[in-house]
């Protein structure tokens, strides 16, 4: 995995995320959440960089073969 | 039906399944030799989170007189197994590994539980696994971590930590797993025994409580591939209460077992499996080359390929497990956040911190890693790789990140559904275990065991047990 450029969100941008999932954590909750969440980022940052092309969902996942062209 | 051997729990399924069908052993004398060694040995290594004494001796009484009877109902029947302790078992705390369900009894039999009990199978117990089969080792959990019987100052993997620890110990003859990223595979492979999870759709996952709908699997952990294909037959097929299940036959997995490998040709990714930039141990690394010169030496054909997204699988595994998950614990964790785990409450909460666009562009990596894996498998049979990137680690400095920091090899298969093995090619120089993993296009379940049959039979591996009393 490379994500090297990710950049991690504020403290404030992260209370703001969690308070609309409403996780009702307290301040040194969010504290300690915030490096496993910056962690993840990598993650996020890469999913949102990769060149998908036209590639669309399976709305219902099912691993049946062929998927050989991209429609 | 008598037997006076002192080492029963070493036995395979296959092998005692052969002398009870023939009347040569008990399958009461059986059971209570495993029971026997639970009480000698769980105090060490925490497997069991539920010891079913005397329902297991009343279940081989009852098997033992079907036995006399003539009523012999195959291969599992009178041969003690144990579950993950998310297998839902009527009547029997089902805990999850959480304090969150701690009281937790089901009222009804997961559908694994009641195919293997309809196949005379007799349950030992549940089974000790990570929190909700997450994270790794948590000791802000109630129950303490599995230890691995080849070294016990070392982690077992998980999440079936107990199912790993307690089929490699000699506790059961089989266990069932439940596996989103790789942890049917995962201890399979650090605790030197078989796991495999099938295609999806192939097991049923009604019963079995929820980490994430489109990437969890259900399978069998157990010492040999035969085992293996034995466990996988009973619990695997179709069923009205899992709507992913698929309608097509099971097949007789023991018919492939035996069948010479000549003209088989086996895909090795190298690019990514064996890149050292992924941080695989040098070890697991040797070992493995060794299992692919001998799979070749039987007649396999080894051909490198490439597959560029399998660079994107463990992001899009990761996004799209604790999205799920998320949505499935989102009440509780909303009510009863403290009941959690530290490692689990964490992991838990990230997954509502993600975007939907997080969770759909996770799903265009699914399915473009599908086509591209698609397209591999129509050049080669099965793909081989290391089940893991690292042996065992110690509990003493255990990094719980690493998890989320470092590569998977077993994840791309949750991904994509398509199924995958781990059987055990050797050890690292401190006797740790080192799994192989061989995966196959879909409902191939019988390729993969072709491969992993020739390659167990050729190494002889089983034939080595853990130092552990």
């Amino acid at each position: 995995m490379t994500a090297s450029n990710h950049s991690e969100i504020s403290f404030d941008e992260f209370k703001q995320m969690a308070d609309r999932a409403g996780l009702n954590m307290t301040t040194d909750e969010l504290q300690e959440l915030k490096p496993l969440y910056d962690l993840y980022g990598q993650y996020t940052y890469l999913l949102h960089n990769i060149d998908l092309g036209s590639e669309e969902i399976d709305l219902t996942f099912h691993p049946d073969w062929p998927q050989t062209s991209n429609s | 039906m008598t037997s006076s051997r002192s080492d029963l729990h070493y036995l395979t399924i296959s092998q005692a399944g052969e002398l009870i069908q023939n009347q040569e052993l008990s399958p009461v004398e059986l059971t209570q030799a495993f029971l026997d060694r639970i009480q000698q040995t769980d105090d060490q290594l925490h497997s069991f989170i539920t010891v079913l004494s005397e329902q297991a001796v009343a279940d081989a009484r009852l098997a033992e007189s079907e036995i006399l009877q003539g009523h012999y109902k195959g291969p599992l029947h009178g041969i003690p197994f144990a579950l993950k302790d998310l297998y839902d078992t009527a009547g029997i705390k089902t805990t999850s590994g959480s304090r969150v369900d701690i009281d937790r009894i089901p009222t009804e039999d997961s559908t694994c539980t009641a195919r293997l009990k309809r196949s005379g199978g007799i349950l030992l117990g549940k089974l000790a696994m990570h929190e909700f089969a997450l994270g790794g080792p948590d000791f802000t959990t109630p129950f303490l971590p599995v230890r691995n019987p080849w070294n016990l100052d070392h982690v077992t993997g998980g999440s079936s930590s107990g199912s790993g620890a307690a089929v490699a110990s000699g506790q059961c003859m089989g266990a069932l797993g439940s596996c989103t990223g790789g942890s049917i595979r995962g201890p399979a492979s650090l605790c030197g025994i078989v796991g495999i999870k099938a295609t999806y759709g192939r097991v049923s996952r009604a019963g079995v409580v929820t980490l994430s709908w489109s990437q969890d699997h259900c399978g069998p952990m157990t010492w040999t591939v035969r085992d293996a294909a034995h466990m996988l037959r009973s619990i695997a097929g179709y069923d009205h209460k899992d709507p992913t299940t698929s309608a097509a036959p099971v097949p007789d997995y023991t018919q492939w077992l035996g069948k010479e490998l000549k003209g088989t040709t086996v895909g090795v990714p190298r690019h990514f499996f064996f890149n050292p930039e992924q941080g695989v141990n040098p070890e697991t690394l040797s070992a493995v080359e060794k299992g692919l010169t001998t799979l070749e030496k039987l007649g396999a054909n080894l051909e490198e390929v490439t597959i560029p997204s399998l660079d994107y699988v463990r992001a899009a595994n990761s996004v799209i497990m604790l999205s799920e998950a998320f949505a499935f614990h989102e009440k509780n964790l909303k009510s009863r956040a403290h009941e959690y785990g530290e490692m689990v409450r964490a992991r838990f909460r990230i997954g509502g911190l993600f975007t939907a666009s997080d969770y759909v562009q996770a799903q265009r990596v699914r399915k473009l890693f599908n086509r591209e894996l698609s397209e591999t498998l129509q050049k080669v049979d099965v793909l081989v790789t290391p089940t893991m990137t690292q042996p065992a680690a110690a509990f003493e400095g255990f990094d719980t990140t690493s998890t989320v920091r470092g590569a998977s090899f077993t994840a791309p298969f949750n991904l994509s559904g398509l199924p995958a093995i781990s059987v055990p090619c050797g050890f690292t120089a401190d006797g740790l275990p080192i799994g192989m993993q061989i995966a196959g296009k879909p409902f191939d379940e019988p390729g993969i065991f072709k491969v992993a049959y020739a390659y167990e039979q050729e190494s002889r591996l089983y034939e080595n047990r853990p130092p552990f009393m």
